[in-house]
């Protein structure tokens, strides 16, 4: 190999390293700077909740209002947030972004007419999926960038932070 | 690293022989192939070196399954962090090593086979992250972001198997970038995407005519086109069931779920398509073959049969399996023509079982009972044996006729 295919090759290798550290960085960040709320998940189907080691999670906030069924699939919503209890609830819906006071959400409509956050995946340790199967109760903690970005910070399974050593019964959820 | 060079200078000396008119292109494609590829000067036996570059891409394959899989795993006893920073340290140390093995210590073969497992460590590791912070698995950014760290490394180690990865990861983005596409995925739309793979296969087609001509890429020439191939008349069988046009007439795709995007990505594919078909034909311009015409001849056609797929699904008509069977029935023939023509095994060795899955699919698709589409069987057939016959009466002339003027001389 030529000493220019040799410094190309490592650009390369370089340019995919930073590739990684920026996708990385950027969840990151959003995770850590961002304004933190918790979600309430929706009740789904049992047999579909869990595909292989991560969880599939349904949120509250993710039904559309009836004025805005017929938006076409992939059009960005966005859902203004007001805290109601233990958890945030939707306020208001639009298609426009909201004022950076708010506190809200950017979604896009998704197939039956429901609303996808980017947050709708939970990976679990191997073998531990039970544990959000079974729960009585499943809320998000979440991490809101200042565009309503969205990135799953913590679950709490009936009330406690998923912990995977409750696979083997050390722990007991109450 | 001799090798290597001594590739690269012969690579270099067949372009200026062929372009001061000394030898013809594929005068040069032979002479490459025969101190190039598996040469047992440079080094061994050309089979035994086959055996090493398999045997050794199946361990880096099986060792990138292992990675992917432990990390699947998601083992929560590791911090987030540790994890991270043994994929961002891990991968490049993998492409390191395979530079050394291949490029210092002149095992070419295994280093290039260690470089392939740093470009699936390096997919890995865009999954770990993304599993790391809860990103879906099929979020359609990961693999085309996977897709663009190892093109490139492709045409920097000249490695096949790394074209061959390319391609994957090629397709499969395609695949993913589909829910952006098409975002709301029904049964009834999905089936609008058959004529964009029809033009990505169409795209594929044309870099493998492109880089034909060109001494640097011709080793990928020969990959593309079969992917190419492949994927065009997996479209074309895709619509060549009859079930799959009487339910289309009862329920129609509707085009308006298609996004903009869509329709960018099928222009570009297609533009470059005609684009790399042209430079082609630049690169032929001196020692014209009438080989260009077969392939921009060919990249024609399979623009023609998406259109035809796009119509068809636009108004129907539960006839148009018929076209798309005579469609393949075509494609095979050409297939066929083209290799014999120019003297292209691969091409015959991909129409034949492409032609053997249609005609059993269709067998099984009708039964037994049916006498009209029997006739047309036995019809088929008649033309296919009379087709083989004339082509085995041309090829016996052929070589007889070379054998002849070999004599004479």
């Amino acid at each position: 190999m030529s000493r220019r295919m040799t410094i190309l090759l490592f650009a390369v290798v370089a340019a995919q390293v930073i590739g990684l550290v920026v996708f990385a960085t950027v969840r990151q960040v959003a995770l850590t700077q961002g304004r933190e709320v918790t979600l309430q998940t929706a009740p789904v189907d049992p047999r579909s909740l869990l595909q292989g080691d991560y969880a599939i999670l349904d949120y509250e906030i993710a039904e559309l209002p009836e004025w805005l069924r017929d938006e076409p699939p992939g059009t960005t919503i966005f859902v203004t947030l007001e805290e109601c209890g233990e958890v945030w609830c939707a306020y208001r819906h639009s298609t426009w972004e909201p004022e950076p006071s708010d506190v809200f959400i950017r979604g896009r409509v998704a197939d039956r007419r429901r609303l996808d956050f980017g947050i709708g995946t939970f990976f679990v340790p191997e073998g531990t999926g039970h544990i959000v199967e079974r729960a009585r109760d499943v809320k998000v903690v979440v991490s809101l960038s200042a565009s309503g970005n969205a990135v799953i910070k913590q679950v709490l399974v009936d009330g406690r932070p998923f912990d995977p050593r409750q696979r083997d019964g050390s722990t007991s959820s109450p | 690293m001799a090798q290597d060079e001594f590739a690269s200078r012969l690579s270099e000396e067949a372009r200026q022989w062929v372009a001061d008119g000394i030898i013809t292109a594929e005068q040069a494609e032979a002479i490459r192939n025969r101190y190039v590829s598996d040469s047992p000067e440079v080094g061994g036996s050309a089979i035994g070196n086959r055996v090493v570059s398999v045997i050794a891409i199946m361990g880096a394959a099986l060792i990138g399954l292992g990675i992917i899989a432990l990390i699947a795993a998601n083992w929560s006893e590791i911090p987030k962090f540790a994890k991270l920073a043994m994929m961002v340290v891990g991968t490049p140390a993998i492409y390191v090593i395979g530079w050394f093995v291949g490029y210092r210590f002149g095992y070419l073969r295994i280093g290039t086979a260690i470089l392939l497992l740093g470009a699936i460590a390096f997919g890995a590791s865009i999954h770990l992250v993304a599993q790391t912070y809860h990103v879906p698995v099929n979020h359609p950014n990961l693999l085309p972001l996977w897709f663009l760290g190892v093109v490139p490394l492709a045409y920097i180690t000249r490695s096949r198997p790394m074209m061959g990865l390319s391609i994957i990861l090629f397709l499969t983005a395609g695949g993913f970038r589909a829910q952006e596409w098409v975002p709301d995925v029904t049964d009834e739309e999905i089936i609008l995407m058959v004529p964009a793979f029809l033009t990505l296969g169409a795209f594929l087609f044309a870099a493998g005519r492109m880089q034909a001509r060109f001494a640097e890429t011709r080793q990928f020439a020969r990959l593309c086109d079969l992917a190419g191939l492949l994927v065009v008349a997996a479209a074309i069988y895709v619509l060549s069931f009859n079930e799959l046009w009487e339910e289309l007439g009862e329920f129609r795709p509707s085009f308006a779920a298609l996004t903009v995007e869509y329709w960018l990505a099928v222009g570009i594919a297609g533009l470059a398509a005609a684009v790399m078909v042209g430079v082609a034909a630049w690169r032929d311009l001196g020692q014209w073959s009438g080989q260009i015409w077969w392939e921009a001849g060919a990249l024609a056609v399979m623009g023609l049969v998406a259109g035809a797929m796009w119509l068809g699904l636009a108004f129907g008509g539960e006839w148009l399996w018929w076209v798309f069977n005579l469609v393949m029935l075509a494609g095979v023939l050409g297939m066929i023509a083209a290799g014999y023509r120019w003297n292209r095994a691969y091409l015959i060795n991909l129409a034949v079982p492409i032609f053997a899955i249609t005609l059993f699919t269709r067998y099984f698709e009708f039964g037994f009972g049916l006498l009209g589409q029997s006739v047309a069987f036995i019809v088929a057939g008649v033309i296919l044996l009379a087709g083989g016959f004339g082509m085995e009466y041309l090829r016996r002339r052929l070589v007889r006729r070379i054998r002849e003027s070999e004599a004479a001389s």
